[in-house]
């Protein structure tokens, strides 16, 4: 497959009421899985929307592939599929029904094509077994398959998912990686999410939004490296734990024998008997949204 | 062509889709509820088809339509309130593809809907196997009705959810709008029966009175009232009008639907100003060409009475009995504004039970003297308003008879309080009652019947129906003697049969049969709209006689013709004259037809009504002229049997007319039209269009040119004298003819023989 490329320049939108939801992206995105980090609220559904076509943006450019979102969208969504956070599905309809429907409206009109497809489709996400049960009777793992089966009809070279692995139990969310990660070998799948592991074992590339800005782009070592002799283990006693302030951030608290596991991030060591651990992409990621306190990156 | 597939494409998943919701089976459920549940409630089968197919002209459509606004508003704003909207949007549809595909799917469905109703008419039609099916009357019903109706609504609903995808705001709109457009016209009453600005078409009236009657004297099946679809002048503009304003609330639709999608949206923008522009005239035009029917509509509440009624056995119940021969004498003594009456009528016992008390009415401003059995007993009786109750000494038994004789007086003014009389006799006292003339109204309220004194038109039909049976199985007459003293002018409306020297004084001597349809005539207009009182006049009320000159000369010639024509019994007709005061001293005018038969005026007039546009413009110009002049037509050739036949007939026989009036160009005209399909039959009279009806001309109008008006009046005094119907026809032209035809004229008149053999 061509490789395509995604030129994001100086990109902002503003919503009513001056709320800069966006403020003057700049990102280059090319094939692969490219992660979307941040916390919930700091503008990356609107900057999925935006690819998508579905909101246009206040000022600044989108290219995609050869495409300028604001004069070829028609052109973009062709070349596009797209998994929102919350989407709904005709539930009284089957799920090979309604990928049908889907089919058409995406302009797959030679209906032997749309049926292979879809045949492929259901076999990928593994819901053959169920095509012809209504989808009201599916689970919420079940619906983000045939949600994620409905973006890849006609086999898009650009796959957006927003926060796809919300509300998924561990297995599915596992599955669910595994299949992005597949499909991102031969097009750009963009996945946007605030949960760190969902990123952390697919993605080649990403980037963390806070607050409209970007404030990370690089691949997930280099985030990891943020977090570097920063995170700390540290042991303690329910009573010491009760009456001492921890300096830092604590991450996770686990009950031992002897009373608490902490995980710290900090610059310094927290107690004495802190020991220093391997940081994670989570840590990084949260030294990251530290920035501006004590945890300057 | 990949566009236009993926439209079809959307559309198909659109019917997928409806047809795994509950809405559309909602609707379903909806119509069919409206139209099943007359066939529970008359055991008549026959009558049951013509309600149903009332039904498709009129509210079959009612709720129905509610819901196909409501449901193509959901549709088309589905993908909000169901969040696929975010995926949807982003494929790669075109706006319109999806409007138009939806748009489409969900018309499909309508349609489909609207055959299976009409499916199911078809099959209640083959089911009464009276007559054979008239298959092109219901798809021509469904094109100009049905469809159109679909098309606007299923439009309507999609453009206010495209305009308004919330449905806290799209469904008050629409819902208000159907509300308001059922109730737009005053006329149309709170249940809303008008629904024109919906349903695009003539509101019920007329025609379904005429479906009603019809079906309930067994002479119409229910494809062929179809075919009295009122599809004319106004009523096409009207449609029309519709149309357009469709296309353009799909334009609006279309143009507005999620144009945020689309960056050429606001392209159109001088479009749209000027679409606005049109659409106010639209709407102005509809309204005016809505308004224009308005008199019709009174009508409405007319039907709603009859299907408020209940069956025919709850009927007979209610009027176990019936009047089987009725002699009344009256004399009027004018200065005291009284009549004094005696009343003999022998009644018989329908139902299965024994009556041991007879209800009568009589309108209440007569008092009642005396009530005696046949032998001369005074019987008691009590009397509650027009109700009078009289126990009998013996009961009757099921099936026997009973005879009574009343004696009563009362003032002759202002008997009928709801109806015309009592509006025209307050307003032109002087045309109902003085010392030189007098109006005798011709309704229930002076003698004493066996019904309720009803004003109401329906009621009066339904009664009817049970009377027609009586009168076809016993052949029940009714005698009425009007005792005038000599200088006294008397109009009324009934026909009269003969009149006679009594003494001294002139005995004038009527059909009261049709009294009751004569009753029917004036319930009829009592609701009339103030636009056309003329022709209430005209046959009632001397006063507003204001007819042309010339119209009375047509008249006349028309009476004298019809009188060389056919022979007619009656012995002396009175010419019209108008006001009452230049009637002739001492003798009666009859204002209704001047035959012997029945007056079936009612159903003709409000035909004729309607179709005054389709007659010849010379003398038609004046729908009055014409709607007297068809009554008097039909009213000879009125047969109970077969009053389609009657028409037929009567649309020859104006022809005829017309022939003497305007010439013999008019009649030869009026038959290559018939002849020719490329030729319009507008102007001449002619009005059926069936090769029925139009074979049937052909074949008397080849008797004419074989046996000249001779050969035409053996025909109509054989056709008189028989039993009536298209076999009786048939054979009288086969007697007429006393020549030897040519193959031509053979076989024509074999065509309409088969046509009418096979009836």
């Amino acid at each position: 497959m061509i490789k395509m490329i995604i030129k994001i320049n100086d990109l902002t939108k503003i919503y009513d009421k001056n709320f800069k939801a966006l403020k003057n992206i700049n990102l280059t995105i090319s094939n692969g899985m490219f992660g979307l980090l941040g916390p919930n609220g700091a503008g990356k559904t609107t900057l999925m929307r935006i690819l998508t076509t579905i909101l246009k943006p206040t000022s600044g450019r989108v290219k995609i592939g050869d495409y300028d979102i604001n004069h070829n969208q028609r052109e973009i969504r062709e070349i596009l599929g797209y998994l929102p956070q919350e989407f709904g599905l005709y539930k009284k309809l089957t799920a090979r029904e309604y990928l049908d429907y889907a089919g058409v409206l995406k302009g797959i009109t030679d209906s032997k094509e749309r049926r292979k497809q879809i045949g492929i489709l259901l076999e990928e996400v593994n819901l053959e077994q169920v095509a012809k049960k209504r989808i009201s009777t599916y689970s919420g793992g079940m619906k983000q398959r045939l949600g994620i089966a409905q973006a890849l009809l006609g086999e898009p070279r650009l796959l957006i998912v927003d926060e796809p692995t919300t509300g998924l139990d561990p297995e599915e969310r596992i599955r669910f990686r595994n299949l992005l990660s597949k499909l991102s070998k031969d097009r750009i799948v963009i996945l946007s999410t605030h949960i760190v592991a969902d990123v952390e074992s697919s993605c080649n590339d990403l980037a963390v939004l806070k607050e409209g800005e970007i404030i990370f782009h690089g691949n997930p070592s280099k985030l990891l490296t943020l977090a570097k002799d920063t995170v700390w283990q540290v042991e303690i006693t329910s009573e010491v734990f009760n009456e001492t302030s921890i300096p830092g951030r604590i991450l996770s608290t686990r009950r031992t024998q002897l009373g608490f596991s902490l995980r710290v991030i900090s610059h310094t060591r927290p107690t004495p008997w802190s020991i220093p651990i391997e940081p994670s992409l989570e840590d990084g990621y949260m030294v990251l949204m530290e920035k501006g306190g004590c945890f300057n990156v | 062509m990949y566009r236009l597939k993926q439209i079809f494409h959307i559309a198909k998943a659109e019917i997928l889709i409806q047809l795994r919701g509950a809405g559309f089976y909602l609707i379903v459920l909806a119509s069919n509820i409206l139209f099943y549940a007359f066939i529970s409630s008359y055991a008549n089968e026959l009558f049951t088809s013509f309600l149903l197919s009332s039904r498709l002209q009129t509210n079959l459509m009612l709720y129905p339509s509610l819901l196909f606004l409501l449901l193509g508003a959901a549709i088309i704003s589905r993908d909000k309130t169901m969040k696929t909207e975010e995926v949807i949007d982003s494929y790669g549809w075109r706006n319109y593809h999806l409007f138009l595909g939806r748009w489409l799917g969900t018309l499909i469905l309508w349609i489909l809907l609207g055959i299976q109703l009409y499916g199911v008419l078809i099959v209640i039609h083959l089911i009464q196997g009276l007559s054979p099916l008239s298959l092109s009357n219901y798809i021509f019903h469904f094109i100009a009705g049905y469809i159109p109706t679909a098309i606007f609504t299923n439009t309507l609903g999609f453009v206010v959810g495209a305009l308004l995808p919330s449905p806290l705001l799209a469904y008050p709109i629409l819902i208000s709008y159907w509300f308001l457009s059922i109730v737009f016209i005053p006329q149309a009453g709170a249940t809303g029966t008008f629904n024109t600005l919906i349903f695009q078409r003539i509101p019920e009236s007329i025609y379904n009175l005429f479906n009603y009657a019809m079906g309930m004297n067994e002479v119409m099946p229910a494809s062929e009232s179809l075919g009295y679809f009122p599809y004319e002048d106004l009523i096409i503009l009207n449609r029309w009008f519709y149309i357009f304003l469709s296309g353009f609330l799909f334009f609006i639709g279309l143009t507005f639907y999620k144009r945020e999608r689309e960056d050429k949206a606001w392209k159109y923008k001088p479009m749209l100003l000027a679409g606005f522009f049109l659409f106010g005239l639209i709407i102005l035009g509809s309204i005016y060409v809505t308004l224009s029917f308005e008199p019709i509509n009174t009508f409405n509440r007319e039907i709603e009475r009859v299907q408020a009624l209940s069956n025919a056995k709850e009927m007979e119940n209610e009027y176990p009995l019936r009047e089987k021969e009725y002699d009344i004498l009256i004399e009027i003594s004018p200065e005291k504004s009284l009549l004094r009456a005696e009343s003999t009528i022998t009644l018989e016992n329908l139902s299965s039970m024994p009556q041991e008390k007879v209800t009568l009415s009589l309108n209440h401003d007569l008092s009642i003297n005396n009530i005696q059995s046949q032998n001369g007993e005074d019987l008691s009786w009590e009397r509650q308003g027009d109700i009078i109750l009289i126990f009998l000494k013996k009961g009757i038994e099921p099936n026997q008879e009973l005879t009574l004789k009343f004696f009563y007086e009362g003032r002759i003014f202002q008997w009928n309080r709801s109806g015309e009389h009592f509006l025209y006799q307050n307003l032109y006292p002087e045309n109902f009652i003085s010392p030189k003339g007098i109006f005798i109204s011709d309704d229930y309220c002076w003698y004493p019947s066996t019904g309720r004194i009803v004003t109401k038109v329906s009621e009066n039909l339904l009664r009817q129906k049970s009377l027609d049976y009586s009168v076809s199985r016993n052949n029940a007459k009714y005698q009425l003697k009007i005792v005038v003293p000599p200088d006294l002018k008397v109009a009324t409306g009934l026909p009269l049969i003969d009149k006679i020297k009594d003494n001294d004084k002139e005995v004038f001597l009527f059909s009261s049969a049709s009294a009751s349809r004569a009753h029917i005539l004036a319930g009829l207009y009592d609701d009339i709209d103030p636009n056309m009182p003329e022709i209430v006049q005209f046959y009632y009320l001397p006063q507003h006689a204001a007819v042309k000159d010339t119209t009375k000369d047509i008249i006349e010639e028309r009476i004298k013709f019809y009188t060389w024509l056919c022979e007619p019994e009656i012995k002396e007709v009175d010419q019209v004259r108008y006001p009452i005061e230049s009637l002739p001293t001492g003798k009666l005018v009859v204002l209704t037809s001047p035959f012997d038969r029945d007056i079936p005026g009612v159903l003709f007039l409000r035909e004729s009504y309607v179709r005054a546009s389709l007659g010849p413009q010379k003398d038609l110009n004046d729908w009055r002229t014409y709607s007297f002049e068809r009554a008097l037509s039909t009213a000879w050739w009125n047969f109970q049997k077969d009053t389609r036949l009657s028409s037929v007939l009567s649309q020859y026989f104006m022809v005829l007319l017309y022939e003497r009036i305007n010439g013999p160009d008019f009649y030869r005209g009026a038959m290559e039209a018939l002849e020719n399909p490329s030729h319009s039959l507008s102007g001449y009279g002619i009005y059926s269009t069936s090769k029925q009806s139009q074979s049937i001309i052909m074949s008397l109008d080849r008797v004419r040119e074989t046996e000249g008006m001779d050969g035409l009046r053996r025909v109509f005094n054989a056709y008189r004298a028989s039993d009536g119907g298209y076999k009786a026809l048939a054979a009288a032209v086969r007697s007429s003819l006393k020549t030897p035809i040519s193959n031509d004229i053979a076989s024509t008149i074999e065509a309409a023989e088969s046509f009418m053999t096979w009836r």
